[in-house]
């Protein structure tokens, strides 16, 4: 279990409140940095970052570590300006607190791959700070002068005397001394750390089970609960017989929960069995008259109409006109289903409530709303709720969500002081997800060999994410979740139109890696190939005369370079380019496929980031491909169907992902160091994906794809 | 309920459950070895995959009751210090994203290159079977390949 309460920087709490003098922690306090609440250094200090006794370096990440690598990099940057061993670098969760918040967000939570690059400056600082303690104590130890000092392989080395030290023995000093108020940060081309690939601190853990995920948690006294909500959302519990359940073996409790009912066993499998024989008479309510086939339907409707609410993000000069007059017109309609994140770890929590306090420990992705929320539950204030942190398996934003961390805590509320471990089934992890929202898109434009694109009208329509529970919130503005790529394409078209089509939906939506990006990835830059096909021009050459920008063009030549575009390919192959830029990282792939009766056979893949500076290149690698399975996955296979209201696929055997068979021979990666602005990397690698690969299918066979998932229309992976 | 005697990673283990409940709950809920993972329950992701008398298994649907004297391997017997030819292959081609699959892929390929000690990439495509969301699908292949090599050089 991981210890959720922060490190001391240096020994131990007391150690330092008595060699500051009682309650003068706060007389330390320096000018806030602008991190956390008012936070002095001190206590950033000892919110991050420990020094055990035999010298051993513990980070405190605030991040899940959802399969994304932060846990790594946190400790590298602290490392690299603390100047520590790599194998002498520990990490351990933090729990919920506003210490921890993302300087970029203000709020602790991990998503919109911001974990690096929000905490990139604060950490680093972090870890000058304690640099500047431990280099006072030798300076103090040898008579010189501190600035003279530097850190190296966990040691303070002063080069003039040739003296060193090891932070082990310089601690009790350093505890005495208060962290510098000005910190010099490393130069970049002195770094030791960032810009390498240090190997990764979780994966020995991982590769020997020892990785402690919140399924994973044994507690004293702990019993094991799973759950089964009503299958139409929105319904409610009715009734329960639950008398033969209760008597199964193992089974501790059945319990009736407002839209549930759970079990409580002494293990999973038990609970499972006994809640099987549950008979459960449900309160179905509006939401079962929902098809996810009407509502594409409803969406084709709205995309069709001219009298639809319509709520206008993108207008440049005068398509309609320029449409009206000019030939070589093209249309085309798009559509995306609903998709499940499907996370290997289904949705987890252990919690325990007694005696006005509760406890929880969880994988989540927001722990300061876990926090909220699970007060919220128990009916207590904030400040009694603890929550520790686990190893998160998969989030994609599914762990955003507080809904497992109110059912584990709704639980544990029925059985005082028994810690409770919540697991949902596979089934009902699907059936009960926040789904990334089914679109539709349509387009209209008008395209010539010369001018390329004239003209071009874009017609969004599906449910925004923010609105979910508050619609008309932005209006007139779109949601801001739904024109991702849209807003910030990089290609000149002087004629464009794009707008957004809001519709309501019972299906409980939420943030899905990459978010909007995930879809209109896909409905964009399989556009942009359309209208270079009409024009008759490269799509390559195409879009690399629409972008202006000498980095965004760099990227899209260097991905089309690495994949070896215009090199001859045999019959039945053809090439695909996509370019896409989220989360402030510019992305370019190039996919290579051959064809042959709607069998299709991924042969290369070829990625191009430009995320300004990779803290972590062989991380950023992972992640795009990562994002790029991710992507091919949903292209192939996603697709969430809904019936009377319930979801009607419930486990990888209707919900399937693609497999290592299925993998090309090579997934390559570029990375351009530009040294601009920092970007993100979990997330940008998924959106070109699967426009890189239906555009290399255009390509080898001459079928345009409009609509995932592909087996749905015949096709097939070789 | 009934009382089984299991070996597991070589050492004799006795458990009280039901004859139907399947290995993965007894090692995770009632002897608490969690390093194989629970992820859909009807044997299609891999993640709860384990070694019966060197056979690949997926203990989520394997009943208690058909383990009585078989040799059940799991991966918290692979090795000590985490250096079995596998492990450090892992660690080398660093595969593992969330590492929640990564039990099981391990397992896998233990299996799969006592088997055959020099894989094709077809013969692994045949043999891993195991589902990973994060996508470390590539990663798996050429860390194969390095433990057969790692292997063959022992």
């Amino acid at each position: 279990m991981s210890d959720p309460t922060p490190r001391p920087w240096l020994v131990t709490r007391r150690t330092i409140l008595q060699a500051a003098g009682a309650g003068t922690l706060l007389a330390w306090a320096l000018p806030a940095r602008g991190y956390g609440a008012a936070a002095g250094d001190q206590e950033l200090l000892i919110a991050y970052l420990g020094l055990d006794p035999d010298g051993t370096v513990v980070v405190t990440t605030p991040d899940a570590e959802i399969g994304q690598g932060i846990y790594t990099t946190h400790a590298l940057l602290i490392a690299e300006e603390l100047g520590a061993a790599w194998d002498r670098v520990r990490v351990q969760f933090s729990g919920a607190g506003e210490l921890y918040r993302n300087p970029q967000k203000n709020l602790q939570a991990t998503g919109r791959s911001m974990g690096t690059t929000g905490y990139f400056r604060m950490l680093r600082e972090i870890g000058a700070m304690a640099r500047g303690q431990l280099c006072a104590a030798a300076a103090a130890r040898w008579q010189v002068p501190a600035d003279e000092c530097d850190t190296r392989e966990h040691q303070v080395v002063h080069a003039a005397s040739n003296r060193t030290a090891e932070f082990a023995d310089l601690i009790q000093e350093a505890v005495r001394i208060p962290p510098p108020a000005d910190v010099t940060l490393r130069r970049a081309e002195d770094y030791r750390y960032i810009g390498r690939s240090a190997p990764r601190l979780e994966i020995p853990l991982h590769a020997s089970g020892r990785s402690e995920f919140t399924v994973d948690l044994q507690l004293p006294g702990m019993k094991v609960a799973t759950v089964q909500a009503c299958p139409v959302f929105g319904g409610r519990l009715g009734r329960l017989e639950a008398t033969a359940a209760q008597r199964m073996p193992g089974v501790h409790s059945v319990h009736a929960l407002e839209d549930a009912v759970a079990v409580v066993a002494d293990s999973y499998w038990e609970a499972l069995q006994a809640l099987r024989q549950v008979e459960i008479e449900w309160d179905e309510g509006d939401g079962a008259t929902f098809a996810s086939d009407e509502h594409a339907e409803a969406l084709r409707t709205l995309l069709a109409s001219d009298d639809a609410e319509a709520r206008i993000a993108v207008s440049t000069g005068e398509p309609d006109a320029v449409l009206a007059a000019a030939a070589g017109r093209i249309e085309g309609h798009y559509e995306v289903p609903y998709l499940a994140h499907a996370t290997m770890e289904p949705m987890s929590c252990v919690a325990r409530v007694a005696e006005g306090r509760c406890e929880i420990w969880s994988g989540t992705q927001g722990p300061m709303h876990a926090r909220d929320t699970a007060a919220a539950r128990a009916g207590i204030a904030p400040e009694q709720v603890t929550v520790h942190r686990t190893f998160s398996g998969g989030g994609f934003g599914r762990r955003w969500q507080r809904d497992f961390v109110d059912r584990a805590v709704d639980i544990a509320t029925r059985v005082p002081g028994v810690p409770v471990k919540l697991i949902w089934s596979r089934e009902e992890d699907i059936r009960r997800d926040w789904y990334r929202p089914a679109y539709a898109c349509s387009f209209d434009a008008s395209v010539s060999p010369e001018s390329g694109i004239r003209a071009l009208k874009v017609r969004l329509a599906g449910a925004g994410l923010f609105e979910l529970n508050r619609p008309g919130h932005f209006a007139p503005q779109p949601d801001p979740s739904v024109m991702s790529g849209f807003r910030d394409h990089p290609y000149r078209i002087e004629h464009l139109h794009v707008d957004w089509r809001p519709v309501r939906t019972p299906v409980p939506i939420g943030v899905w890696r990459a978010v909007g990006n995930s879809q209109n990835g896909f409905f964009l830059e399989s556009i942009i190939d359309e209208l270079a096909h009409a024009a008759g021009r490269d799509p390559f050459e195409f879009r690399r005369e629409l972008i202006d920008d000498p980095r965004r063009r760099n990227v899209l030549v260097t991905a089309a370079e690495a994949g070896q575009w215009g090199r001859p390919l045999p019959d039945g192959h053809g090439r695909g380019i996509a370019f896409m830029e989220s989360y402030g990282s510019i992305v370019a792939q190039v996919a290579e496929v051959s064809v042959r009766d709607r069998r299709i056979r991924l042969e290369r893949i070829t990625c191009a980031i430009d995320c300004g500076t990779a803290v972590h290149p062989d991380n950023v690698e992972a992640q795009m491909e990562g994002g790029i399975v991710f992507g091919l996955t949903a292209m192939m296979y996603g697709a969430i169907d809904i019936e009377q209201g319930r979801v009607r696929q419930g486990n990888f055997s209707d919900y399937p992902l693609l497999t290592l068979r299925d993998m090309p021979s090579r997934i390559e990666t570029v990375i351009i160091n530009s040294g601009a602005q920092m970007g993100g990397v979990g997330e940008p690698g998924l959106p070109p994906a699967a426009p890189a690969v239906v555009n290399a299918i255009f390509a080898a066979c001459g079928e345009r794809i409009r609509a995932l998932p592909l087996a749905r229309q015949g096709w097939r992976l070789a | 309920m009934n009382k089984f005697k299991l070996t597991i990673n070589g050492r004799a283990h006795e458990v009280e459950a039901d004859p139907q409940m399947p290995l993965l709950w007894v090692l995770r809920d009632r002897l608490g070895l969690t390093g194989s993972k629970f992820g859909c329950g009807i044997g299609v992701c891999g993640a709860c995959t384990v070694r019966m008398d060197g056979a690949v298994t997926r203990s989520c649907v394997f009943p208690v009751s058909a383990c009585a004297g078989r040799d059940i391997r799991t991966i918290e017997g692979l090795s000590e210090n985490i250096d079995h030819p596998v492990q450090r292959a892992w660690i080398e081609e660093q595969v593992p994203q969330c590492g929640y699959c990564q039990s099981g892929m391990i397992m896998a390929a233990v299996a799969l290159l006592e088997q055959n000690p020099s894989p094709s990439d077809g013969d692994i495509d045949a043999a891993m079977t195991n589902l990973c969301r994060c996508g470390t699908y590539p990663r798996v292949r050429r860390a194969i390949h390095r433990a057969a090599q790692l292997m063959a050089e022992a």
